[in-house]
């Protein structure tokens, strides 16, 4: 009787640990699931891409006050597989010689809603929100030069920005 | 919480941030395009159309000064250069004053300010009467008789430094 009470208390393995060890396995066995489930499963994943071309636009040579069409229009393209915010155009200020600059107040977007040519003093929503497809916008900018300019070579960006939905 | 426990539950926990890892909002996506202007050196002068009127006080060998309307506008330094040509026959000595003077910035500024023509030694018997000199354009009349007016000219040139 000593002898297999002792082997008894020898050979039974405490209860937290067998409930550990379950546990683990069950976690193991789920994550071997879930990692086959995503391997058999393709999954495709969000897409949304904006382009522009050309990415430079030179205004050509400006003499005296008056405006600046740019030569030919920005091809703004969306591609986009889920729903989007739209697409925002912002600006910064054309850095000239010197101090010098083109405030952003005087570079204007034709908007394509519109037809009218707005400042580009904030950034400014094009679409609205957007499904999934490929868009393309055509986009005209001009641009304000005064007799106070002093001469010189101007640079600045345009940017569009897909943003998120609401 | 038990320690089996707290494993499973940590376990569960980076699970569901794997499985929402990839479902986050999309990125904003963006394209830059640069734009560029050359903004060239220039200088312009525009004189304006119409008349003033000289009178001419008795005795008097030189006609007051005439001031002549318009701007020069420009975005650098500039040079002006101003010449006078009487019209044929003419008497006295026309001369523009100054015939040539340097603007250091650019800017707008107003012809009068800049520009003078005067008739000196005229002949006396010019005195005590009222002549009309026409503006028109770049050009400015005769002084010496109202009844035939002549046509002389007033060039300015506006070089850019």
């Amino acid at each position: 009787m000593r002898t297999r009470s002792r082997i008894r208390v020898a050979a039974a393995p405490a209860p937290d640990c067998h409930r550990a060890l379950r546990w683990a396995l069950a976690a193991a066995v789920l994550l071997a699931l879930a990692a086959q489930t995503a391997q058999a499963v393709p999954r495709v994943q969000r897409y949304i891409e904006v382009t522009v071309t050309p990415d430079e636009l030179d205004f050509g040579d400006a003499r005296g006050t008056g405006s600046q069409v740019a030569p030919e229009p920005l091809k703004v393209r969306i591609a986009a597989n889920c729903v989007h915010g739209g697409v925002i155009a912002e600006a910064t200020a054309l850095a000239g010689p010197g101090d010098a600059e083109i405030p952003t107040s005087r570079l204007f977007l034709q908007h394509p809603g519109t037809g009218q040519y707005l400042p580009m003093i904030a950034p400014m929503n094009l679409t609205g929100p957007m499904g999934p497809g490929v868009f393309t916008l055509d986009i005209n900018l001009r641009l304000d030069v005064l007799i106070s300019d002093p001469p010189g070579q101007y640079s600045g960006t345009v940017t569009f920005t897909i943003v998120a939905p609401n | 919480m038990s320690r089996p426990t707290a494993i499973c539950a940590a376990l569960m926990v980076i699970g569901v941030l794997a499985a929402t890892a990839g479902a986050q909002d999309p990125p904003r996506k963006q394209a830059v395009v640069q734009v560029t202007i050359r903004v060239l050196p220039f200088a312009e002068v525009t004189m304006d159309v119409g008349q003033v009127t000289v009178t001419l006080p008795a005795g008097a060998t030189t006609a007051p000064p005439v001031t002549v309307g318009g701007t020069i506008r420009s975005n650098v330094g500039t040079t002006i250069y101003t010449r006078v040509t009487p019209p044929e026959g003419a008497q006295g000595d026309w001369v523009a004053e100054p015939e040539v003077r340097s603007l250091a910035t650019g800017g707008t500024y107003h012809l009068s300010e800049l520009l003078r023509i005067t008739v000196y030694d005229l002949p006396i018997g010019f005195g005590g009467s009222t002549h009309t000199i026409g503006i028109n354009g770049q050009s400015v009349g005769s002084v010496n008789e109202i009844t035939k007016p002549g046509t002389g000219t007033a060039t300015v040139t506006v070089i850019p430094d």
